[in-house]
């Protein structure tokens, strides 16, 4: 096995292009923070990161339709990683824009140089996740995205229920990674390789030779169902998601809802789909359950919380269980390799989900920074008569909650009847979730519409406090504007995009059977 | 029985994996629920370097190592959040961690 | 135009966005900088897409995006263009943008100015894409769009109880016909697959006359509700409840045509389906007889104008029944003008009197208004018809066109019909002028005290007399005016269709198709242009047969004239010099003889509707409020409801805080999962 380094190709440095330019924005960031005057500080980093995550997001134009493994087939640049890239750096730059004012005003100043170099590094680590080509890459990018967030939830030093709450994560983190790794070395032990490719052509011809599968397969997938159930917050692993995101600064729960869990998305469908898709026929069902509960759990409990940090929180738990059915959805005929069949659709609609979940759920909590800008705090009475006082801010807020709910015509109802028509075309299961998705989502309109109620109907508690976040503005008002127009117009455009996805289980078949 | 066998590498890890899940499960103590961890870690990497014998390829130990410097990273971000939760409260028991519930 | 075809619909959305938006907190009292200039942009590029659809005679069409893909069943979201929709186009722009100028004094110092100026722009841009629609799903939902903005505005002083009931009605009796409307969509998506205008029409003679009479009446319901027809005719003269600009763009000018404007529209399905053409007639002449009864007798200024509205409105239905598809377009676009123009007319007379809205209690107010009064007289000249007047061209051309149709005999029934209305329009018309502008003040002028308008409305009162005055001569001389060769492709469309099937064999249309223009070059005379603007108005009728002379044309114009300046010179004698407000309900009895009691009550439709539909409807509705929703459904719903707020509450506490009980819980999760697994579903075990 041992290999004459000098006979490898040379890696393709250009379809990395996107992760460098991140890297590069960690860095150039690490060295900005230190030497750049004070009274401009906090402008230059943050116009930094917006341009850094600007240009990896245009980068990613290099890297789509190349359909390309490289670095060894430890990297792959495919329609999978171009889509997941974009929904990534997406949620990155709304995160910056719904942060910048928070972190260097509230909590007692925050060092912002410090939180945009994590910020950038979980970014990064997501990013590596999403172009992932081997097990040992999935790892690596899921803790380094951890790890940075980790200390972002902790970031708010000064609360302790910060601290708290990134301790509980950490643990529970960590704990959950080595369930995680410990899967994956037993895929190795029974395929004898780490390549995704190579475990997918290895469980292929054991498949279809015997019929027969190893335990200690089965063994491994429910390791990794833990593991990567962990990092997606699905019920029974979802635990820390409430604590975590109730301790942290507002503007870091935007960002661990939506990155950490793209990252645990990407992670599972290279693992699940594109690696053991040939076993599916086991997983499917284990998914389907796992999404079942974790839907109904998020939706149910989430009804109870007056803390609207918590509901949220609990809310994307619920999410986390719609995008689990597009997964669960997941029927194509012809296997690994081939060409796009009758199971795309559903891999399509959870990565449209994962779209349309990063844009109004960033929203949802930047309104909830907002406020806070203003003095209000976090539970449903700060939010009484937002419509009288702040027609604008309530009006956004309306925009998300509605989205989230899945009404027409935001991007929200658009991603979910693509969820639920993949579910249905996908046999009896598949329906049975569609119905559940449609009772549940009845139930969710309880805490969302409360919340509408609130704003619209309950006299206003006190005048809220003056002060000016431009960015923060901003950023609010192009997320409701693009809940809104990606439902009306955009929508079957970025479901094109999302359905390229496919192309990734075709490279395998360019390049010539894995490692 | 005789020669060591691939088995016996990895009833090794089964056993340092479970030992170290019931430390997480069983103890109060945050910094020795964190070693029970490393003690999971520690167990996939003599998995991981079991399989790469067993199949003969290099990929588990290359894995092995960077689950090592995995968990080191860990080890350092896990002690500083450690450090500021005791700088805020004076205790390492995790149970007296319960402001956020419900 | 072709890639500026969308900023006609879209800058009035914008101007509806800003002031919705912003309109409370920071445009206030200047909301109509926002929306008047932009729906004058509007104006100018229909003009321009006007202008080029008169030099090259080509629609424009423009693909904004594919709104709903959904397997067989695509909408694409398209701007179609053609001669039809850009009269239309300008009629809207022109006329919605004199409306917004009048309603800045009108509107002045009322608490809603922004909302006002919200929801006008707002409608003008449900109507612009309502005629630039180009297929049926996308020109409902602005149907529905507009009839929602009509709501918002016949209801626009909510707190006044009954305008709040007027704008219920109206949503009410408009879901009616909307029903049929969208039963027809349906049925023509079944039958043709598809939805969009240009592919129905192609397809729409290879399918049953059966069919195609169904989906006709269906449509023609929906045109009903919305055009104010009998039986759906009720809300309209309620809708005056509506501030008085509303009344003059939404329910004179512009959205109740939009029924006029689907039937013209969907013209060779009408066509192929004689029977609904049939019916077509019978209600627009009905119609058109009815309002122009019930306007006789009427004291409220806006409500006369509003039954002349139907009345009008009753003409273009049945000149689109008889076929005479450019005259009813032709009518609709002189009604727009004069009849917006009685409107903001009546609008001025009610600012000037101070809220009076009652004739009896006017009189002899032309020396307090005198620009109102000289526009006013006007409008009334054109709408009854006198020459040369707006109105005269186009009705003297509908009731010809009647006459003349291959539908006989109901053709000139219908033509006898018109003209028997045209005398009531001219009594009608006359009585409320003289009892306005003329004759002895009937008011305390101590307390009353009667002004001039502010120049903001009384210019767009001027504006709009001068197409009052000029407008018809679009269409002059009769059937072979400008307007007539301009529309003459939209229409033609159906009638080579109509041939291609009549005819057996394919030869048969490609002689039809060769000869005309053959005709036009060889022979540029006067005899074969009135035979080919002929055919484009007698819609499928063999061109020898109804040979329009033009001693039959002038035999109508003297006719249809003498009618109106009949009517005209009835009501010079009997209102011209009335003193107290009981004297004219006395000359009304005297003139109505003993019909009054019913035209007074409006043929006691309404009565009749609450009697037969209101007060069943709602015992019915009571009784499944009472028993069926709160004994049952709400029972049921609150049990659950509270049943999963109960698990809630409980589930809640399943987060302890404690990280050991999380931690548990995970690796529960995996022990469960491998127990499951490995036991159950592996062959571990077996």
């Amino acid at each position: 096995m041992l290999v004459d380094l000098s006979l490898l190709p040379s890696p393709d440095w250009l379809l990395a292009l996107p992760q460098l330019v991140v890297l590069a924005l960690a860095i150039v960031l690490l060295f900005a923070d230190a030497f750049t005057p004070r009274h401009t500080h906090s402008r230059v980093l943050t116009a930094l990161s917006l341009l850094g995550y600007g240009l990896a997001a245009a980068s990613l134009w290099f890297v789509d339709g190349k359909n390309q493994a490289t670095f060894w087939w430890l990297f792959r640049a495919d329609g999978l990683s171009v889509f997941l890239s974009l929904v990534i750096l997406v949620a990155a730059a709304l995160t910056v824009a719904s942060a910048a004012s928070y972190i260097d005003r509230l909590e007692g100043r925050m060092p912002i140089g410090e939180f945009y170099v994590l910020l950038a590094f979980s970014t990064l680590g997501a990013l590596f996740v999403a172009s992932a080509g081997d097990l040992v890459m999935i790892f690596i990018g899921i803790e380094l995205s951890s790890l940075a967030t980790y200390v972002l939830t902790a970031f708010a030093k000064r609360r302790t229920s910060a601290v708290e709450g990134a301790m509980k994560y950490f643990l529970l983190g960590i704990f959950a990674s080595a369930i995680l790794v410990y899967g994956m070395a037993w895929i190795y032990g029974a395929t004898g390789t780490t390549n995704l490719d190579g475990i997918a052509a290895s469980l292929q011809t054991s498949v279809q030779g015997t019929g027969f599968l190893e335990p200690s397969l089965l063994f491994a997938l429910l390791l990794l169902v833990v593991g990567l159930g962990f990092k997606m917050a699905a019920v029974p692993f979802h635990f820390w998601t409430p604590d975590a995101y109730d301790g942290a600064a507002t503007p870091v729960t935007a960002f661990m809802s939506v990155v950490p869990k793209a990252a645990a998305f990407a992670a599972t469908i290279r693992i699940l789909v594109q690696a053991m898709g040939p076993m599916r026929e086991e997983w499917l069902n284990l998914i389907a359950a796992l999404a079942l509960l974790t839907m109904a759990f998020g939706n149910v409990v989430a009804i109870s919380q007056r803390n609207v940090k918590r509901m949220l929180a609990y809310s994307s738990i619920a999410h986390t269980g719609y995008m689990m059915v597009g997964l669960a959805a997941y029927r194509t005929e012809s296997g690994f390799g081939g060409s796009a069949g009758a199971g795309d659709q559903a891999v399509a609609s959870l990565l449209f989900y994962l779209f349309a979940y990063a844009i109004m759920n960033i929203g949802a909590f930047a309104v909830v920074a907002w406020l806070q800008h203003r003095g209000r705090g976090l539970t449903l009475d700060d939010f009484s008569g937002l419509g009288a006082t702040q027609p604008l801010a309530a009006a956004a807020m309306t925009v998300f909650m509605i989205a989230l709910m899945g009404i027409p015509p935001t991007i929200g109802f658009y991603a979910k009847y693509r969820v639920i028509l993949a579910a249905i075309e996908s046999g009896p299961v598949g329906l049975f979730l569609a119905i559940a998705i449609v009772v549940l989502s009845a139930v969710s309109a309880f805490y969302y519409l409360r919340l509408v109620a609130v704003m619209y109907f309950n006299e206003p508690i006190r005048e809220p406090r003056q002060t000016s976040t431009p960015l923060l503005n901003a950023g609010i008002g192009a997320m409701a504007v693009a809940t809104i127009a990606g439902g009306l117009v955009f929508a079957p455009q970025i479901f094109d995009l999302a359905e390229r996805w496919y192309r990734a289980l075709s490279v395998v078949a360019q390049v010539g059977g894995g490692a | 029985m005789g020669e060591l066998g691939t088995n016996h590498f990895l009833f090794l890890s089964a056993a340092l994996f479970i030992i170290g899940m019931m430390g997480v499960l069983v103890r109060r103590n945050i910094l020795i629920i964190f070693l029970c961890v490393e003690l999971m870690m520690t167990a996939v990497n003599v998995a991981l370097v079991a399989f790469a014998r067993e199949t003969q390829t290099l990929y588990g130990q290359v894995f092995a190592i960077f689950t090592i410097g995995v968990a080191a990273a860990e080890a350092a971000v896990g002690f500083a959040i450690i450090m500021a939760l005791s700088r805020r409260v004076a205790t390492v028991d995790v149970d007296e961690f319960n402001t956020l519930r419900d | 135009m072709e890639r500026w075809l969308f900023l006609i619909p879209l800058l009035p959305l914008l101007a509806f966005a800003v002031n919705i938006l912003l309109g409370r907190g920071v445009i206030r009292a200047n909301a109509h900088w926002v929306a008047a200039p932009a729906v004058f942009g509007s104006f100018l590029l229909a003009l321009l897409v006007l202008r080029q659809l008169y030099e090259t005679g080509e629609p424009i069409s423009q693909h904004l995006f594919t709104w709903i893909p959904a397997g067989d069943f695509v909408v694409d979201v398209n701007l179609y263009a053609d001669q039809l929709t850009a009269i239309m186009l300008v009629v809207v722009s022109s006329v919605g943008f004199l409306v917004h100028v009048y309603s800045v004094g009108y509107m002045h110092g009322d608490g809603g100015y922004y909302r006002f100026f919200s929801y006008l722009p707002l409608f003008v841009f449900s109507m612009l894409m309502l005629v630039l629609a180009d297929n049926f799903l996308l020109l409902f939902v602005f149907w529905e769009g507009v009839g929602l903005c009509s709501y918002l505005l016949i209801g626009f002083w909510f707190k006044r109880r009954s305008a709040a009931d007027a704008a219920k009605k109206a949503f009410i009796v408009n879901r009616v016909g909307d029903l049929g409307f969208g039963l027809g969509i349906m049925w023509i998506f079944a039958v043709f697959g598809t939805i969009s205008f240009q592919e129905v029409f192609s397809a729409a003679p290879e399918v049953a006359v059966g069919t195609l009479t169904g989906i006709a009446l269906l449509l023609f319901l929906g045109a009903c509700g919305k055009s104010a027809q009998f039986p759906l005719h009720v809300w309209l003269p309620d809708a005056m409840e509506g501030p008085t600009p509303v009344s003059a763009l939404i329910h004179a000018a512009t959205m109740v045509t939009a029924g006029i404007y689907l039937v013209a529209r969907a013209q060779p399905i009408f066509e192929l389906a004689p029977t609904a053409l049939v019916v077509v007639t019978i209600v627009g002449a009905f119609t058109a007889f009815m309002a122009a009864t019930i306007g006789m007798v009427q004291n409220d200024i806006k409500r006369v104008v509003a039954y002349s509205t139907l009345s009008q409105l009753g003409y273009m239905a049945f000149a689109l029944g008889v076929g005479a598809w450019v005259g009813a377009i032709f009518h609709l676009l002189t009604h727009a003008f004069f009849k917006a123009l009685l409107f903001l007319g009546s609008g001025s007379v009610i600012h000037g009197m101070h809220e009076e809205q009652d004739i009896r209690r006017m009189g002899g107010l032309r020396k307090y208004m005198p620009v109102t009064a000289g526009t006013f007289l006007i409008a009334a000249l054109a709408n009854a018809g006198v020459v040369p007047f707006a109105g005269f061209w186009s009705k003297d051309e509908i009731i010809l066109s009647a006459w003349v149709s291959e539908h006989q005999p109901i053709g000139q029934i219908a033509s006898v019909v018109g003209l028997v209305a045209a005398f009531f329009t001219g009594l009608y018309m006359f009585r409320l002028v003289f009892l306005v502008f003329f004759g002895p003040e009937r008011f305390d002028n101590t307390q009353v005290h009667p002004h001039e308008s502010p120049a903001s409305m009384s210019l767009p009162l001027v504006l709009l007399a001068v197409p009052s005055l000029l407008i018809g001569f679009v269409g002059f001389p009769p059937e072979e005016g400008p307007i007539h060769s301009f529309l003459e492709p939209v229409f033609a469309h159906g009638e080579e269709a109509d041939h291609s099937e009549e005819a057996p064999a394919e030869i048969a249309s490609l002689v039809f198709l060769q000869e005309e223009p053959a005709g036009e070059e060889h022979e540029p005379t006067g005899e074969q242009d009135a035979e080919a603007g002929g055919t484009a108005v007698d819609e499928g009728s063999g061109e020898e047969e109804h040979h329009v002379s033009t001693a039959t044309k002038l035999t109508f114009a003297i006719i249809s004239s003498v009618v109106a300046l009949a009517g005209i010179a009835v009501a010079a004698v009997n209102y011209r010099n009335v003193r107290t407000a009981e004297e004219v309900v006395a000359i009304d009895q005297r003139l109505t003889r003993g019909s009054y009691g019913l035209l007074f009550n409006k043929w006691w439709w309404d009565e009749l509707y609450d009697r037969v539909f209101v007060r069943p409807f709602r015992g019915l509705s009571d009784w499944l409020w009472r028993v069926v929703d709160e004994g049952i459904i709400d029972a049921a719903v609150n049990g659950l409801a509270a049943g999963i707020g109960g698990v809630s509450q409980r589930l809640r506490h399943v987060q302890t805080g404690l990280v050991a009980n999380y931690a548990l819980a995970i690796a529960l999760g995996m022990v469960v999962m491998v127990g499951i697994y490995l036991g159950f579903f592996s062959d571990l075990l077996r």
